[in-house]
């Protein structure tokens, strides 16, 4: 079952008895398991309807006395169990099972948690009855729609570049692009009533001061050795305010882009294969791409990755100036052989 | 500090901080009891203080002062040397800073105890002067508590239902403690007394409480100084001074869920249902607890049945000239509610097998008791 799906039986108030929400993507379990809990409570009085577990730490003889527990004064009880995965044994998965097959139509129990172990009869009854609600980590393409949506719904429209680049600068997390959605609605405003669109400005002025031509420059500028140009883009680019952080996340962001495309390409796969592999898009990027890969071998990007990280670690912890550390890390990127 | 001090006097006071010094806190100081000799030779007292920073409780001994002075020891380690004392007077002498030496008169044996200066003990909170203050019979206080902590939520992450909430109400006081499961509440009238107060009063506050009453139950007309004051509340008993930082939450609206009026009344003896309950239940599923109780005219079935053990069936002669209805409930809750009670007989409200059931003492109604039916 889909995130939509479950949010919209919310909707309809055509709740199931039973939930399973797991996956990495907690923004949208949250959205599902907010959708289920205000479909399951509405204007009843929550305290008298409501139950919250966390697995591993209650009984499962208590969230099944709760679930078969009627609502007092309302349609629906609302039981929620934290953490699925802290349950290790098959025993408390089962008695689940063995709930959902019978479960009382009058509470919505919602189960969440990372993972649910696919052998477990509980996995199979989710699948047969779709309940089970996956929330993966959604592919760059589909956070840049999801960003184009959000940003629509609170009434600020956003080009698709805007929203890549968005998604290129945050990463995939929803939690965060929410985060950096609402950020830029803010900024950008409104006009007469109207939200102002969200623009690359926008983007760059609220989400971080570096542009990603400046970082890909940079990477080009360190993959041909050109320890000078990336010394003098360094200067222009770094903002002693955030000590240069946004700036290398954005650097590793890039090069572990280029990373996927590079193994790609060196597997034999074609620029377009590549391109995909590493979620580049449109065709103009992934020339850039194969033209970046002639330079710059994936062998030598893994080891960038690894001064990266070295540098990310000093940042945070030395008390050497931030561009004393990002200089130093440039001469060793320019330095790299394989 | 140097003192004198009666052993079982001592040994008492410890024993009754215990629940509230907190050993797992970030604070370790807080594992500690506060020793404070104040006065002179004759005329001295010993303060015990202890506090986990929500619940704090102080309480003074008499005692024989030849240096006043102020350490902080080990409660658990205080507790167990005093108990390895022999009866009679122990003195107390803090060396070194705040090394404490526990000796016993009369005999050889010693302990010595490493401290913290007292300085570094938290102050503990003291009511404003004017605070509106009451008086309250243990026994009523007692009687509040019994009768309803046990509906209280130990679910500690639900502030609002891990509590009970005591209201002061005219010339009426009030418990009420819920767990979304079940509801208890109890009034009592205090006639002559009014006042206005709203307190919700967590779980481990009222655990200690109702500790504290046992022990001052013996006393005749023993009553308690109860006194708001910002968000303490502090119980005053005798040389006892409990406080408690009240829970900043609301109490859900419980009148709303108390049936105003049900349908069908089953009167049974309160030892007999428990009994019958306590036996069926012992064949109710694990999974849910719960048993089934079809009441027709003048008799109650009791019915319990689970995959893994059977089942369980008990019959009793009750009072009831209703339509014949069948209800499921988690037993425990019963019990729980029949088990406070001391009357003969009980009163058993029921509207629907969907609905929530209302216990109340037959000859008494300042308690009622509401229990969410179950699905079985």
């Amino acid at each position: 079952m889909t995130p939509e799906a479950a949010i919209e039986d919310a909707h309809r108030g055509a709740l199931k008895p039973v939930y399973v929400v797991t996956g990495d993507e907690r923004f949208v379990a949250n959205e599902v398991l907010g959708a289920l809990r205000h479909a399951a409570i509405g204007t009843a009085i929550a305290a008298f309807n409501e139950d919250k577990f966390t697995a591993g730490e209650s009984d499962i003889k208590r969230v099944l006395g709760a679930c078969r527990t009627l609502p007092m004064m309302a349609a629906r009880r609302f039981v929620h169990v934290r953490s699925i995965d802290r349950w290790d044994g098959a025993e408390a998965l089962d008695e689940l099972a063995a709930y959902a097959e019978s479960a009382n139509e009058s509470t919505c129990l919602v189960i969440t948690g990372e993972k649910l172990d696919g052998r477990r009869k509980l996995a199979a009854i989710g699948k047969k009855r779709d309940f089970h609600v996956l929330c993966n980590t959604l592919d760059d393409r589909a956070v840049a729609k999801w960003i184009a949506a959000r940003s629509q719904t609170l009434g600020h429209a956003v080009d698709p570049e805007a929203a890549e680049l968005i998604c290129q600068l945050v990463g995939p997390t929803l939690g965060f692009v929410n985060d950096a959605i609402e950020r830029l609605a803010l900024y950008v405003g409104e006009d007469n009533g109207k939200g102002r669109p969200i623009t690359e400005e926008a983007i760059v002025e609220c989400i971080v001061r570096v542009r990603t031509a400046d970082v890909w420059a940079l990477v080009d500028a360190a993959g041909q050795r050109n320890l000078a140009g990336a010394l003098a883009l360094l200067a222009d680019v770094y903002d002693p305010r955030d000590r240069g952080l946004p700036l290398l996340g954005a650097l590793a962001w890039s090069v572990r882009q280029f990373l996927k495309f590079a193994i790609a390409l060196e597997s034999g796969q074609s620029a377009d294969v590549a391109g995909r592999a590493a979620n580049v898009f449109p065709s103009s990027k992934v020339r850039d791409f194969a033209q970046r890969a002639k330079m710059l071998r994936a062998r030598e990007a893994e080891q960038w990755l690894v001064v990266l990280a070295e540098t990310d670690a000093a940042l945070k912890s030395s008390r050497r100036p931030a561009d004393a550390i990002l200089e130093d890390s440039l001469v060793r990127l320019c330095r790299q052989r394989t | 500090m140097d003192l004198t001090v009666a052993k079982k006097d001592l040994l008492r006071f410890v024993t009754r901080v215990q629940g509230v010094v907190e050993r797992k806190s970030t604070m370790p100081v807080l594992s500690n009891v506060l020793l404070t000799a104040a006065g002179e030779a004759g005329s001295g007292s010993l303060r015990l203080s202890a506090t986990d920073m929500y619940l704090a409780i102080q309480g003074n001994l008499n005692a024989d002062v030849k240096q006043p002075g102020t350490v902080a020891v080990s409660a658990r380690d205080l507790l167990e040397r005093i108990k390895m004392m022999p009866e009679g007077p122990i003195q107390i002498v803090t060396t070194d800073g705040a090394n404490t030496v526990i000796r016993a008169a009369g005999s050889a044996r010693r302990f010595t105890l490493r401290g913290l200066p007292g300085e570094d003990f938290p102050p503990l909170p003291v009511p404003a002067s004017g605070a509106p203050s009451l008086a309250l019979e243990v026994s009523t206080l007692q009687q509040l508590m019994g009768t309803t902590y046990y509906a209280v939520s130990t679910d500690e992450t639900r502030a609002d239902l891990n509590s009970a909430l005591f209201e002061w109400d005219g010339e009426c006081v009030r418990m009420v403690a819920t767990d979304g499961h079940r509801l208890a509440k109890t009034e009592l009238r205090v006639p002559g007394r009014t006042a206005t107060a709203t307190m919700l009063i967590p779980l481990k506050a009222i655990n200690e409480l109702r500790r504290l009453c046992d022990e001052l139950a013996a006393e005749k007309d023993a009553t308690v100084q109860i006194t708001q004051s910002g968000s303490n509340a502090f119980f005053q008993a005798g040389t006892t001074t409990f406080s408690v930082r009240l829970v900043d939450a609301h109490f859900p609206p419980y009148a709303q869920v108390i049936p105003q009026q049900s349908n069908k009344r089953m009167r049974a003896s309160r030892v007999a249902l428990a009994d019958a309950l306590r036996a069926v239940s012992i064949a109710a599923s694990e999974r849910t607890g719960g048993v089934k109780l079809s009441v027709t005219a003048n008799e109650v079935r009791i019915t319990s049945e689970s995959a893994e053990s059977g089942d369980g069936f008990d019959q009793l002669p009750v009072e009831y000239s209703g339509e014949p209805i069948q209800i499921g409930f988690n037993a425990r809750y019963f019990l729980d509610v029949l088990n406070v009670l001391d009357e003969d007989e009980v009163d058993i409200l029921l509207s629907g097998e969907l609905d929530p059931s209302v216990i109340k003492p037959a000859s008494d109604r300042n308690f009622i008791a509401v229990v969410m039916p179950m699905r079985i």
